[in-house]
């Protein structure tokens, strides 16, 4: 019985480290990392603006995050890929009243291995918006 | 008290708890949603309720989508109920928050995605049960409800395709994505529930695919053609697809006979221009038949035994209603 327990155990571990190696063997030891971070304060703000993200042809990785958080108006975040093509969108929308305040969260997460090279785009589309942005990108050769 | 008896007394609060919470989530015989979650102490204990007007809101969020909320319980319990929901199936989602997140958080993709979509009207009993901790709503099975599991069917597909087209080279990625879609479309063509359908065609690269396939999206919504649902229409006005025209060929035939029935009316008693001979009464038609026979008025008067007067009246009238002034012409009057 004990023999048997010991064997599961094992097997357990073996398992669970096959697993991390694939995550790690996802991750190894890129040759480089390019990180953007950006932090975006709307106060009351319609004007449309773009965050670029410059993908190479020897780029392996892409990961991108956006988080959101308004207290008023309408915002529509959009990822485009360098083709033009939708890789991803939301939205949230808040009223700010005398009476009634309120949070709205939105946030997006995107991962992809050898994402096509080229100019992706976050589009960031505020209206009247009161909140802010964070958007993290890290591009892993 | 001995050891044995407070076991025995926490066994049974422990199963009455579960017996009530089992209680609480299942009432057969009333509306809701009801299921289980399996949460880690970073979420809240309370779930959320959405209405998604259209699945081009699928990913909007705002406290005003919010419709309803109840607490999970220890055991990771909930039920909603759903006396208050519309007739017509709609599409709901649910989700629950982070500790310290506003209600109103929506958080897309990750370890973290916080959301889960369903099927559901007045008269559903959804029972559904999600099995993963990390995302909460990451496989969720549901008990009885066919067009929930279905709809959960193409969750799981899209999600299993983009996993594996996320971790894939570019080219590879491209053979995923567009046998992804090509199925997708499979199912929309074939889903008998309006609904499920869309959704496929939503999780499609739907945008791309109605320029470079028109042809696809005309034929479905022409197949579609008798669905009023107000999903389906925003999605033809997404495309100006017109809504293809029901059978009218009986409509018309009716019309068309009734066209010509009526046509045939107005020309025997409509539009038939009286000729002036018509206008004549019956005296002045007797009057008539003896002027072209070269009667004289004094005649006239002798045949009908009336006054002369009476009958220059009668033929000034019948001189009026032909247009003619002489006897002459009354002569040359083809009747």
């Amino acid at each position: 019985m004990k023999n048997q327990i010991a064997i599961f155990i094992v097997s357990c571990l073996f398992s669970v480290l096959s697993v991390q190696g694939q995550d790690n063997d996802f991750f190894s030891s890129p040759d480089s990392v390019s990180r953007i971070t950006r932090e975006i304060e709307l106060k009351d703000d319609s004007k449309p603006e773009e965050v670029a993200i410059i993908v190479g042809d020897q780029d392996s990785q892409l990961m991108v995050q956006i988080f959101s958080i308004i207290s008023k108006g309408k915002l529509v975040i959009e990822l485009y890929d360098p083709f033009g093509t939708k890789q991803g969108k939301f939205s949230v929308a808040a009223q700010m009243s005398a009476t009634k305040k309120e949070k709205v969260q939105g946030s997006m997460n995107k991962r992809l291995r050898d994402p096509k090279s080229g100019d992706w785009k976050i589009k960031i589309l505020p209206k009247n918006v009161e909140g802010s942005i964070l958007v993290e990108v890290e591009v892993i050769q | 008290m001995s050891k044995q008896h407070f076991k025995f007394i926490v066994l049974l609060i422990s199963l009455g708890t579960t017996d009530y919470s089992f209680a609480q989530a299942k009432k057969p015989n009333q509306a809701h949603i009801s299921g289980e979650l399996l949460l880690d102490q970073t979420w809240d204990r309370t779930l959320y309720l959405s209405h998604i007007p259209s699945f081009e809101n699928m990913y909007d969020m705002s406290n005003e989508m919010i419709i309803a909320k109840t607490k999970i319980d220890s055991l990771g319990y909930f039920q909603f109920n759903l006396d208050f929901f519309p007739k017509e199936e709609n599409l709901f989602r649910l989700h629950v928050t982070k500790k310290g997140d506003t209600p109103a958080t929506l958080i897309i993709g990750g370890k973290d995605e916080n959301h889960t979509f369903l099927i559901a009207n007045k008269d559903s009993n959804i029972e559904l049960r999600a099995n993963s901790l990390n995302p909460p709503f990451r496989k969720v099975l549901y008990k009885k409800h066919s067009v929930n599991a279905l709809f959960q069917e193409v969750t799981d597909f899209v999600y299993s395709l983009d996993s594996l087209a996320a971790e894939s080279t570019s080219a590879k990625r491209s053979f995923i994505d567009d046998n992804k879609n090509k199925e997708l479309l499979v199912v929309a063509d074939t889903s008998t529930n309006v609904l499920v359908s869309l959704y496929a065609i939503y999780n499609s690269k739907y945008e791309s695919d109605y320029f470079s396939n028109p042809n696809f999206f005309s034929l479905y919504s022409e197949k579609r053609k008798d669905e009023d649902h107000s999903y389906m229409k925003t999605f033809r006005s997404k495309f100006d697809l017109p809504k293809p025209e029901r059978d009218n060929t009986l409509i018309l035939v009716i019309i068309g006979v009734a066209l010509c029935g009526l046509a045939y009316l107005f020309g025997k008693y409509g539009f038939k221009k009286k000729s002036g001979y018509e206008k004549l009464t019956v005296q002045e038609r007797k009057i008539f038949e003896l002027l072209r026979n070269g009667a004289t008025n004094q005649d006239i008067a002798n045949t009908y035994n009336i006054g002369l007067s009476t009958v220059k009246s009668h033929v000034s009238s019948i001189y009026s209603k032909l247009n003619i002034k002489s006897r002459k012409e009354v002569i040359d009057f083809k009747v």
